[in-house]
């Protein structure tokens, strides 16, 4: 207690001469603990940011495709709001503004509740629409003006099948606004986290039913949680959504439905995309075995020829012209070779038909007589398949006819065929509205007749083998099958429970509804709270960014901690040495100045954490003002939380003592006696070398060696190999620099320059190396850190360049409505309805196209943490393009089990098309920036998404990109990406190819050309200077903040200067009353301080200038992160040293004037 | 017995070694007093410093009561120094952010735990030095001679065996150098400890029992006047 005492009064007494020292600590904990508030205002704004936008719901059950909106009545309880959220375009028609990337929300009166300040939803005039602010704003509207929507015409059929609709997308929706709403009336209503403010437009959800021609359809039921307490106090909310969705479900919320024939009992199943989904049809399959029924599923699709096959004939049977007497458009179904429904079909011999084998066909006996065929002749049928952008390629099969089966109930059950509107329900085969060319010519009296009698019944049946083979391309992904046969028990005398006796239908659908998951239907529950906590952690801890941004202002108040503190340590050497002489051991002489220094620390980080708020609301500033462009987020507010502050004062306080230790190490290498005389504390004795300064030199150099070779030849990253070189040779530098300033016993002293001005003060220097390591340390660093970042500021290299970041393309655009034919073709062009006569600037371009899963964009313009990415399907057709520059690329064995050609390795994206590794992963590729920083992988690691059914997949990143214009999204092929999200049909990115110079125009032309899909087009150029701009906003933030450090960092030179000055003002007083004059002096105490300030800028300049050597020669040489235009940046280097060497004089000639004051008199006197 | 055997120190210049004490022998009896004088340069400072193991020698033997000081570790040595050894210096060397009864009590407080019984021997010290009205001033407030008075009870707050005294007059007038030079002696006297003092004054050294000089790095004894 009494050693705290004696610190507690040497504080008291010196304060005045400690508050240098005060000043850095404050600053140090204030730098610190603002930072680590930054990162905690940047998630407190976030998550409010999101939540704001949620508008008080909690819960949201999502759907990647339509159910019908009646089941927010059939939940009990909860009243969930039903809406239905599609992607749209909006135009003014008055001015021509347009907005792309709006939302079109249909709501009613539900999505008014809980709403304060209130607005009734339901109240919109048919016609009528709501605007948010920011979508007013866009197009420059206000309330009472027309407003132009444009949407998708959303079909449950896939574009990408032969029955999916690919032309007549969209659709036109003329409004008037009725009104225009703020954020707090839900106007910014959006359930996924962003930044951007986004673009809403509202109108009543039947309006919007029947502009798609979808009553009662919704894809979204939103739950608030006041309404979930009405249920029960909710421990798990989500379960207990949950709970209250799973019996209210019905098979249309899976967009499935349950028919019964009669007179067989036969359920079939069908779904409302066609196609059963692989997941929903193995449950069905499995509910049907629970009830002991038999299931057969069946695949039903259109030949556009069934014909004779004439065997004389020998010419290819692809190339044969369509026979006379060829039946056109027919269905045809591919059922199970063996048991039901064949097996119930009869045969012309009268018998049960027979089990049919690949080639092998049955076909009706209408067909047979039509075609005079009969059992063992051969017939050909012929089809059509989709390609890439529904294009249709015909092809044609041979069979043997195995069996004719009669014209029976069982063998014309129109069932066989799902209903598809515009051909199922049309009186005659004319009025057909198919999605593909219908050649009416061919269409006889016969067809007709058939079309009566028995519509779309099948007039063949072939194996299931044969129809995988034939039209199962997508078998696995969309799936084949378009129903599933259950034929009940009773029907097959096999015993039974009663009920599925009774009643099999709603047996099976009971079952069925059992097992089936929400993910089956497309269907997600999310707890919006939950995933805004998670997305509102961000993907980049910006406290840990903010204290490297923060380090040198850090690391200069340690500094001036650790100089201000010896000097005033020093001052008192007297003091130690009494203490040495009246006992104190040096341990104990040492705790009594480092108590008094824990004082200080402690008063300073009450101090610091104060200042802190203030440090963190600068920095939150600056990230809605001059950074904006690193944050893009104006609602950053400042939020304090206690245990941060404290963790913040705790470690601040901890490196003020660390400080303080380092400034207290030499209290145990003097003898007491040299103390008690006032020798300073770390004077060199004669001869005396320390070994440090070799080995830090040696391991310096090793370091420098290792970091640039390393970095070279890509063993470590570029950044890591820079630091590890820099500060390798930063620190080899200045340990060569201590070497230099110790003295030598045997220096001549006859010599002239033995008594010049210069090397009196390089003598001087040589007096207290610890300062001189200090001073020019703090010079050193700081021109360092300010070179070599300087000379990472990035700037978008030539997009025209293929092997660079824009790969070639000098646009991308995204549509809203995703594009179902190929805009490279003047047949595609006229399918979107783009007239080329008007759009002649269009044939010049080439545009590149990708699916698109919409999600959360990964580029570093997302502050939100991405949950589930954007993921673009590349066609074949762009991987065999290639280009874009990589960072890395995986090595083939790694990759996947086959080894990949130098073809590959030429061209990295042909690594997607690789099979999926044993572990089941998908190749992707990444920008580098997004996947290190955003997504926190690497090359070679697996980031796992959900698919469209919530199945975990694993991506495997195989390749990363380097500095592109594709940072806000995962790439995977088409191929993958269509077993993954099979309902996402057409293409909604572009990358697009122009002629150099006329890239605008190509913007202009197909944002009108496309206007009706709301195609939004922007310079590759533009997008990568927006990318680029948050790491150099980032050097931006890091130099301004070390600025902050040089500043601190001057005040601490100034004032060690000036104390050093006043502690030799005898000496001085000496040398000037022996004869030299004032201005020889203030030369010396000026050279003595240059030599500190060229050492340290020459020690800072030339590791910095070595670590970024492979960096600037990278440059010179061209590449995605620019060309030799992009070394200019160096300019602002050099301008920064010379701040830097300013900053260093001036602290001199702060140090000259007070020399200038000082009385040498009174200096003499006190001699 | 307090015995120094053969000591030499020498210190590295650029010139080369510069001897400044060589093959010196002292030895002091228990109670004993000794004057040491010396021009200036004669390493009289250096020869206190080793005796007060402030500095140790570059060869020789220091032992007291047969214990070999120069064997000591220096935690070990600054114990013994607490505990043994008194300082008075010709700058008093108190501390200006404590009072006068602080400084005395300064030496109590280089152990964890400062012995039992510390403030009330401070204060009977301050009471035997006439300082006893002044304990709660600042050396600020204290004229030279008092000062000096605050760093003779400093030095006897321990009892120590041996008191040191480097020039404890020098800085001061003839009327107060007596009085101090009185204080000291009877402060030797009353704890029975040696006192070896180093003075430029030859009358200061004329009140000791024994006087010594030192030349050429050596104690030659000084005759009686």
């Amino acid at each position: 207690m009494s050693r705290l005492h004696l610190a507690r009064r040497s504080l008291s007494h010196y304060l005045p001469s400690h508050l240098g020292t005060l000043l850095g600590i404050t600053v140090a904990v204030a730098a610190l603990t603002g930072a680590l508030l930054v990162g905690d205002s940047l998630r407190a704004s976030l998550r409010d940011h999101a939540l704001r936008r949620l508008g008080g719901f909690t819960h949201a059950l999502i759907a990647t495709r339509t159910f019908p909106d009646t089941l927010a009545q059939r939940i009990q309880g909860t009243n969930p709001a039903p809406l239905l959220l599609m992607p749209a375009a909006l135009a003014n028609p008055a001015s021509g503004a347009r907005a792309q990337n709006a939302t079109a929300l249909g709501i009613d009166q539900r999505f008014s509740v809980g709403l304060k300040p209130s607005f009734d939803f339901g109240a919109i005039p048919r016609r009528g629409a709501v605007l948010n602010a920011a979508a007013a704003r866009a197009l420059g509207a206000k309330s009472g003006d027309e407003l132009l929507l444009r949407l998708d015409r959303p079909s449950a059929v896939s574009a990408d099948t032969l029955m999916g609709r690919r032309e007549d997308r969209t659709l036109t929706l003329r409004l008037r606004i009725h009104a225009v709403i703020t954020p707090e009336q839900r106007g910014d209503f959006n359930i996924r986290p962003g930044q951007a403010e986004p673009l809403n437009v509202f109108l009543p959800i039947a309006e919007l039913q029947n502009a798609i021609e979808q009553p009662g359809a919704a894809n979204l039921l939103l739950f608030q949680h006041g309404s979930l307490e009405l249920l029960n106090p909710p421990n798990d909310a989500t379960a207990v959504v949950q709970k209250s969705i799973a019996p209210s479900l019905t098979l249309a919320d899976f967009g499935l439905k349950l028919r019964e024939i009669e007179k067989s009992r036969t359920l079939v199943l069908e779904s409302d995309s066609m196609l059963l989904a692989p997941a929903i049809l193995d449950r069905a399959a499995a509910a049907a075995k629970s009830i002991s029924a038999h299931r057969a599923a069946i695949s039903a699709y259109l030949a556009t020829s069934i014909e004779k096959l004439d065997d004389a004939d020998e010419s290819p049977i692809a190339s044969r012209p369509i026979a006379a007497g060829a039946i056109p458009y027919s269905t045809i179904c591919a059922v199970p070779g063996a048991g039901p429904p064949l097996s119930a079909m009869l045969a012309e011999s009268g018998d049960a038909a027979q089990p049919l084998r690949p080639g092998e066909v049955a076909i009706n006996a209408w067909t047979a007589r039509e075609l005079g065929a009969a059992r063992g002749d051969r017939i050909l049928i012929r089809y059509d398949i989709t390609g890439e952008f529904g294009k249709l390629e015909s092809r044609a099969d041979a069979f043997t006819i195995a069996r004719v089966v009669e014209m029976t109930p069982a063998a014309t059950d129109r069932t066989f065929v799902p209903d598809y509107p515009g051909i199922t329900d049309t009186d005659d085969l004319a009025d057909w509205d198919p999605p593909f060319p219908l050649d009416l010519k061919r269409i006889q009296p016969r067809d007709e007749k058939y079309w009566d009698d028995y519509r779309a019944a099948p007039k063949v049946f072939v194996t299931l083998e044969d129809a995988e083979r034939m039209w199962g391309q997508n078998a696995a992904t969309i799936g084949m099958f378009t129903s599933l046969r259950i034929t009940p028990k009773s029907s097959r005398n096999a015993p039974a429970t009663d009920a599925a006796a009774s009643a099999p239908a709603a047996a099976f659908e009971h079952e069925l509804l059992r097992t089936l998951t929400l993910d089956d239907g497309g269907l997600t529950l999310k707890d919006l709270h939950a995933e805004i906590a998670k997305a509102a952690r961000g993907n980049t801890d910006f406290g840990g960014l903010f204290i490297g941004f923060s380090f040198f202002l850090i690391a200069a108040a340690m500094m001036l901690i650790v100089l201000l503190f010896r000097l005033a340590v020093e001052r008192r050497v007297k003091q130690v040495g009494l203490l040495a002489a009246v006992g104190f051991s040096p341990r104990a002489a040492r705790s009594v100045f480092f108590a008094e220094g824990a004082l200080l620390a402690a008063i300073g980080a009450l101090l610091g954490v104060a200042a802190a708020a203030g440090y963190a609301w600068l920095m939150l500033a600056g990230l809605r003002g001059w950074w904006s462009a690193a944050a893009q987020a104006p609602f950053l507010r400042l939020h304090i939380t206690p245990a941060t502050a404290a963790i913040g004062a705790g470690v601040g306080f901890a490196l003020a003592l660390l400080s303080i230790a380092i400034a207290l190490r030499g209290l145990q290498t003097n003898s007491a006696a040299r103390l008690l005389t006032g020798g300073a504390i770390d004077a060199p004795a004669i001869d005396r070398r320390p070994r440090w300064p070799m080995i830090t030199l040696t391991l310096g150099l090793l370091a420098t060696a290792i970091g640039i070779v390393g970095g070279a030849l890509g063993w470590m990253p570029a950044a890591g190999g820079f630091f590890l070189a820099g500060a390798g040779g930063l620190a080899a530098a200045l340990a060569l620099f201590r070497t230099s300033i110790t003295p030598r016993a045997a220096e001549p002293s006859n010599s002239r320059f033995a008594s010049s001005t210069a090397a009196l003060a390089w003598r001087n220097l040589q007096r207290s190396p610890g300062r001189a390591i200090l001073i020019a340390g703090l010079i050193a660093s700081a021109t360092f850190l300010l070179t070599a970042l300087e000379a990472f500021r990035l700037s978008p290299a030539d997009p025209h360049d293929r092997a660079g970041g824009a790969g070639g393309c000098a646009l991308v655009a995204e549509t809203s409505t995703p594009l179902a034919a190929d805009p490279n073709t003047a047949a595609g062009r006229a399918a979107l309805g783009v007239d080329d006569a008007s759009h002649p600037d269009l044939r010049e371009v080439r545009l590149w196209p990708f699916r698109l899963r919409p999600g959360d964009r990964t580029s570093c313009l997302n502050l939100y943490q991405p949950g589930e990415p954007r993921i673009l399907g590349a066609p074949r057709a762009f991987i065999e393009r290639g280009g874009f520059a990589f960072a890395g690329v995986m090595k083939a064995a790694a990759a996947a089990s086959q080894p990949s050609s130098a073809e590959d390795r030429g061209n990295p994206w042909r690594l997607l098309e690789q099979p999926a590794d044993a572990d089941g992963a998908i190749p992707a590729i990444g920008d580098e920036a997004a996947v290190q920083w955003q997504l926190h992988k690497g090359l070679g690691q697996t980031l796992t998404i959900r698919d469209e059914n919530g199945v975990e997949r694993p991506l495997r990143f195989v390749a990363l990109l380097s500095g592109s214009v594709l940072q806000s999204e995962l790439i995977i092929s088409e191929e993958n990406f269509r077993r993954l999200f099979p309902s996402r049909d057409g293409y909604s990115v572009f990358l697009i190819e122009t002629p150099r110079g006329g890239e605008r125009a190509a913007s202009d032309a197909l944002e009108r050309a496309y206007e009706h899909f709301g195609l939004d087009a922007e310079l590759c150029e533009e997008r990568l200077r927006a990318f680029f701009a948050v790491q150099n906003t980032y050097l931006s933030t890091f130099q301004t903040l070390g600025g902050f450090g040089l500043l601190l960092g001057t005040c601490g030179l100034a004032g060690v200067v000036l104390r050093a000055l006043l502690e030799r003002r005898r000496e001085l007083a000496l040398m000037s009353a022996v004869g030299f004059s004032a201005a020889r002096l203030e030369r010396m105490v000026l050279l003595e301080h240059a030599y500190l300030a060229v050492a340290g800028l020459m020690i800072g300049a030339l590791p910095a200038l070595l670590a970024i050597g492979p960096q600037l020669a990278a440059r010179a040489r061209g590449g995605a992160m620019g060309n030799f235009t992009n070394l200019l940046p160096l300019l602002g280097s050099a301008r920064l040293v010379l701040i830097v060497a300013a900053t260093a004089l001036l602290a001199t000639w702060l140090a000259l004037r007070g020399l200038r004051r000082m009385n040498l008199v009174g200096g003499l006197r006190g001699e | 017995m307090l015995e120094l055997r053969a000591i030499t120190k020498s210190y590295p210049t650029a010139a080369g070694e510069l001897k400044v004490l060589s093959e010196l022998d002292l030895s002091l009896a228990p109670g004993e007093n000794v004057a040491i004088i010396g021009p200036s340069g004669s390493g009289k400072t250096t020869l206190l410093n080793i005796l007060g193991l402030l500095e140790p020698p570059s060869r020789g033997e220091y032992r007291i009561d047969e214990a070999n000081l120069l064997t000591l570790a220096p935690a070990d040595a600054a114990a013994y120094r607490n505990r043994s050894i008194g300082f008075i210096f010709q700058d008093h060397h108190l501390l200006p952010q404590l009072n006068v009864l602080e400084n005395v009590l300064l030496p109590t407080w280089a152990t964890a735990s400062p012995p039992a019984g510390a403030i009330t021997r401070a204060n009977a010290l301050l009471d035997q030095v006439g300082l006893a009205a002044r304990k709660t001033h600042r050396p600020a407030e204290l004229s030279g001679g008092e000062r000096q008075r605050v760093a003779i009870a400093r030095a006897l707050i321990n009892q120590p065996k041996l008191l040191i005294a480097d020039e404890p007059t020098g800085n001061l007038d003839p009327r107060t150098a007596t009085q101090i030079a009185d204080l000291l002696l009877e402060s030797q006297r009353a704890a029975a400890a040696r006192l070896i003092l180093v003075t430029h004054s030859i009358e200061l050294a004329g009140r000791f029992a024994r006087r010594l000089r030192l030349q050429d790095g050596r104690l030659h004894e000084v005759a009686s006047s």
